[in-house]
């Protein structure tokens, strides 16, 4: 008997293929979007000219889009990897306090060594990670007291954070809703290689720990069971996406529920391999955060939205909508 | 093959298996009998290494469980635990296919996942996700998975859960078939009969402790089987087999 005949692959490479296509559209229809609007066949008659529209596009939307890419692929990258730990599709960085822990890191990092700005994405990673690791010693726990307790962190952080907000000078002026809605104004080339450095690294590390997320999706002792050290590779996934975390929080504070939506919608609608769930979520967050900071700067144009907020209330019923119904299977 | 030597697990101060001396042959499907908590999923998961024992050891291939790494036990035992569940979709077929993780990523991978997937009889649920499966449809999955991992040793807790009549001979005749080919399958069982129909070794537990281990026509004794389970028990040759029946507590 041909057994493989009869098996099928799901389409993992044609939905990240679908993904990678997906990404660089929004980048350029983000680029060319905005108070200024420079439409996308001109861009190459206005790198060439210089001037004015060429520095708008170099100095201000090209960092702007990729910088919101990095960190919503970053955060939902770093979210399918902690779901995987803690075996619910519920956490979300910026919901069970990570984001938090990882802004307060970051400020930390302000107050000790204000010069050294490459420093910012290591604290708030040390932040995330240390959150990350006291949860995951209640990860055995049922998924609801994970998720109070999560919030309840987080809630604490928040306030934390507001009081250390004052305390702090931020040499770039940033507020406290930067840290807690997330927003990718001021991007600089400088915050995009720091970033995108820190996130290839944590994300290649996390992509060699894939297969055995997928073996501990059948419980720690199934994964035992299959040669896997569950606890030194949770460790790992915490440590990595913690780095992840961390450098997209420093540079663009928390984009709520990018986490939760991307990597749900990739599970439902194509599968739960984490060696295309950890890229495909990289990819749709990234889109996903690029077009929310485009509808974030151009809604109340010249106002701008906290990008947050516009996750949120995408993110905000699908969270309620899990946690009513989709929970009960989790 | 896998031994057990002297053998105890405590858990709160309380013995849950206690001084088992137990020698499993390759080339056998042994059924490990008892009744509820006496020690039987203990005990597979000390077999397995999953658990490390408060006191003595388990030998397998010349080396204690605790020199090996978890990879080299996963080539060399697999492991069907009573409690199952899969925290995401995931088809069937790459639950299946996770089987193969110690070996890497494989050439043969496909194959040997539907050639698990056949011999559960699941192959046609292989595209289905997992979380829809029904109970009995769920543990051929797992069942399949377990084969799929292609070990000489294969632990099995109630294999036969949430299977029908005719699934459960299905699955035993599996068994046997596996020990024909020189592995050892020790599988805990509930159903006398069944393990008495299929298994060339018995092993009763009662209370953490080693009752006996025999074959099925010097174990089952109604005297040995009420001291196992407190119930009387009449056992009976029926063309050629043994069968077991309780029939009442006195």
């Amino acid at each position: 008997m041909r057994g493989s005949a009869t098996l099928a692959r799901r389409p993992y490479a044609r939905a990240l293929a679908l993904l990678a296509l997906l990404l660089p559209s929004a980048l350029l229809l983000a680029a060319s979007q905005g108070a200024y609007p420079i439409p996308l066949w001109e861009f190459p008659q206005a790198l060439r000219e210089g001037g004015e529209r060429a520095a708008v596009l170099w100095n201000i939307r090209f960092p702007r889009v990729v910088l919101a890419a990095l960190v919503g692929g970053g955060l939902a990258m770093a979210a399918a990897a902690l779901q995987g730990v803690f075996r619910t599709p519920l956490v979300e960085p910026g919901l069970v306090g990570m984001g938090g822990a990882a802004a307060l890191g970051a400020l930390l990092g302000l107050a000790l060594w204000p010069s050294l700005p490459w420093l910012l994405p290591l604290f708030a990673a040390l932040g995330a990670f240390a959150l990350a690791g006291l949860l995951s010693r209640l990860a055995h726990r049922e998924g609801p007291v994970l998720l109070l307790v999560g919030l309840a962190a987080g809630l604490t952080l928040g306030a934390v954070l507001g009081i250390v907000q004052f305390m702090v000078h931020d040499p770039q002026g940033r507020s406290l809703s930067f840290w807690t809605s997330g927003s990718f104004a001021g991007a600089s080339w400088e915050g995009v290689a720091l970033t995108a450095s820190l996130l290839l690294l944590s994300g290649l590390a996390l992509l060699r720990l894939a297969h055995f997320l997928n073996a501990l999706a059948l419980g720690e002792e199934e994964a035992f069971h299959l040669g896997v050290s569950v606890w030194s590779l949770r460790r790992w996934v915490l440590a990595w996406s913690g780095l992840a975390v961390g450098a997209a929080v420093a540079a663009g504070g928390n984009v709520a529920f990018v986490g939760l939506l991307v990597p749900w919608c990739l599970r439902r609608w194509v599968g739960s391999d984490y060696r295309f769930l950890l890229p495909g979520s990289f990819l749709g967050g990234a889109a996903l955060a690029v077009l929310a900071d485009l509808l974030a700067r151009t809604l109340f144009a010249p106002a701008e939205l906290p990008v947050g907020l516009l996750t949120t209330v995408l993110g905000g019923p699908l969270f309620l909508y899990l946690v009513l119904w989709e929970g009960r299977h989790a | 093959m896998l031994e057990a030597r002297a053998l105890g697990h405590a858990r709160q101060g309380r013995w849950l298996v206690e001084g088992v001396d137990l020698k499993l042959p390759a080339g056998a499907l042994v059924a490990l009998l008892g009744p509820n908590g006496a020690g039987k999923s203990t005990l597979l998961r000390l077999l397995s290494g999953e658990w490390a024992p408060s006191r003595g050891e388990v030998w397998l291939g010349g080396k204690p469980l605790w020199a090996y790494t978890p990879r080299e036990l996963a080539l060399v035992r697999a492991f069907l635990p009573q409690h199952r569940g899969v925290a995401f979709p995931y088809t069937a077929q790459e639950v299946v296919a996770l089987g193969r993780l110690p070996y890497g990523k494989g050439p043969r991978e496909e194959e040997r996942v539907a050639w698990a997937l056949a011999q559960t009889g699941a192959l046609h649920l292989a595209h289905r996700p997992y979380p829809s499966l029904s109970g009995g449809e769920r543990a051929r999955v797992d069942l399949a998975r377990i084969l799929a991992q292609e070990t000489p040793i294969l632990l099995l807790d109630e294999p036969t859960n949430h299977l029908d009549p005719k699934q459960q001979m299905e699955v035993m005749a599996l068994c046997r078939r596996l020990a024909r080919e020189g592995r050892l399958v020790l599988a805990a069982l509930h159903d006398l009969n069944l393990a008495a129909l299929f298994a060339d070794q018995l092993v009763f537990l009662k209370g953490g402790r080693l009752l006996a281990q025999g074959s099925p026509s010097e174990l089952l004794r109604p005297e040995l089987l009420q001291e196992v389970y407190e119930v009387s028990f009449e056992v009976v040759r029926h063309r050629g087999r043994l069968l077991a029946f309780p029939v009442g507590a006195d």
